[in-house]
């Protein structure tokens, strides 16, 4: 537990974790900014928002990724980034999962808005293995490696 | 709240009004951008063709300048539909028989039930792919025509 607690807190290995939700996060936001009304069908499918909400959220939440991960890699706005983030993931998480349930056999709209991959149990094994990250940069992030002095 | 959380969420809270300008601004700015309330039916209905208000498809309707295909099963269409209209299924035979419509210059609306307006938007697909260019879909399907009190025909 220790050892655990001693690699979770090494600045090199948060970094890390930054890095990779960081460019995940981009990744992800480039086709949704592209294809806003692709991404509002996406939204659509998993039958979770009223159709008021669906285009609003199509239209912020790939911007959101984008600047979380833009600056969750920065080390700017660390909290916030890292807080954010780990929000989306439990959104993405409570979703794949009530998609799961129903049975919905419907693309996620992850990375891609044509064709990508299908809601599946992998899916919610990496988005709990991220959101597992977005917690520790939240708790145990520091100023370390990033471009803002006293981040945290 | 512990402190890391507050920052967290102030944080949070300002990126989330950042990302939120940036996103309406870039749609509105866009060519091809999307309305900021979505319309349930076009989620519903699949089609590249365009909806059409039940008060401009009567507006059309009066002028004579639209041709209303009525998607729905022959047992619903003997029972009642919009004046006028023939009823196509949404099918490679269907559509042949109204092939001649992609040489014509008159607007095609194609409609369903509101519950099974999927059907007309399969129909409009498949006009639009034999090169009809004027295809909509009846936004409301019959039920908002109907609803509006415009002209039905009932019966065989």
């Amino acid at each position: 537990m220790r050892l655990l607690k001693l690699v979770i807190s090494n600045k090199y290995v948060i970094f890390a974790i930054r890095l990779t939700l960081g460019f995940v996060f981009i990744y992800a936001a480039i086709d949704k900014i592209a294809q806003p009304g692709a991404f509002a069908e996406n939204i659509y499918n998993y039958r979770m928002l009223p159709h008021w909400a669906i285009n609003v959220m199509a239209l912020v939440m790939p911007w959101l990724e984008l600047i979380c991960g833009v600056l969750i890699i920065a080390g700017v706005f660390l909290r916030g980034s890292a807080f954010l983030i780990g929000l989306m993931l439990g959104v993405f998480i409570i979703a794949i999962s009530a998609a799961l349930v129903r049975g919905l056999d419907i693309s996620c709209g992850c990375f891609t808005m044509e064709g990508g991959h299908g809601v599946a149990v992998d899916l919610l094994i990496r988005d709990v293995l991220m959101f597992a990250g977005a917690a520790i940069v939240l708790f145990l992030g520091t100023s370390a490696l990033s471009l803002r002095r006293g981040a945290d | 709240m512990k402190p890391i959380l507050r920052r967290a969420v102030i944080e949070g809270i300002i990126l989330v009004v950042v990302s939120a300008i940036a996103g309406f601004a870039v749609n509105h700015a866009r060519t091809e951008g999307i309305p900021l309330i979505a319309d349930a039916e076009a989620f519903r209905v699949r089609t590249d063709a365009e909806f059409m208000s039940t008060e401009d498809a009567f507006r059309l309707f009066e002028e004579g300048t639209a041709v209303f295909l009525d998607a729905r099963g022959p047992d619903l269409f003997a029972v009642e539909r919009i004046e006028g209209a023939m009823n196509i299924a949404p099918s490679a035979e269907g559509v042949e028989s109204v092939a001649w419509l992609a040489g014509a210059d008159i607007r095609v609306i194609c409609y369903a039930c509101e519950e099974n307006q999927r059907e007309a938007g399969v129909l409009a697909d498949m006009l639009l792919e034999i090169g009809c260019s004027q295809v909509y879909v009846l936004h409301g399907g019959i039920e908002g025509w109907k609803d509006s009190g415009f002209p039905m025909e009932v019966g065989g």
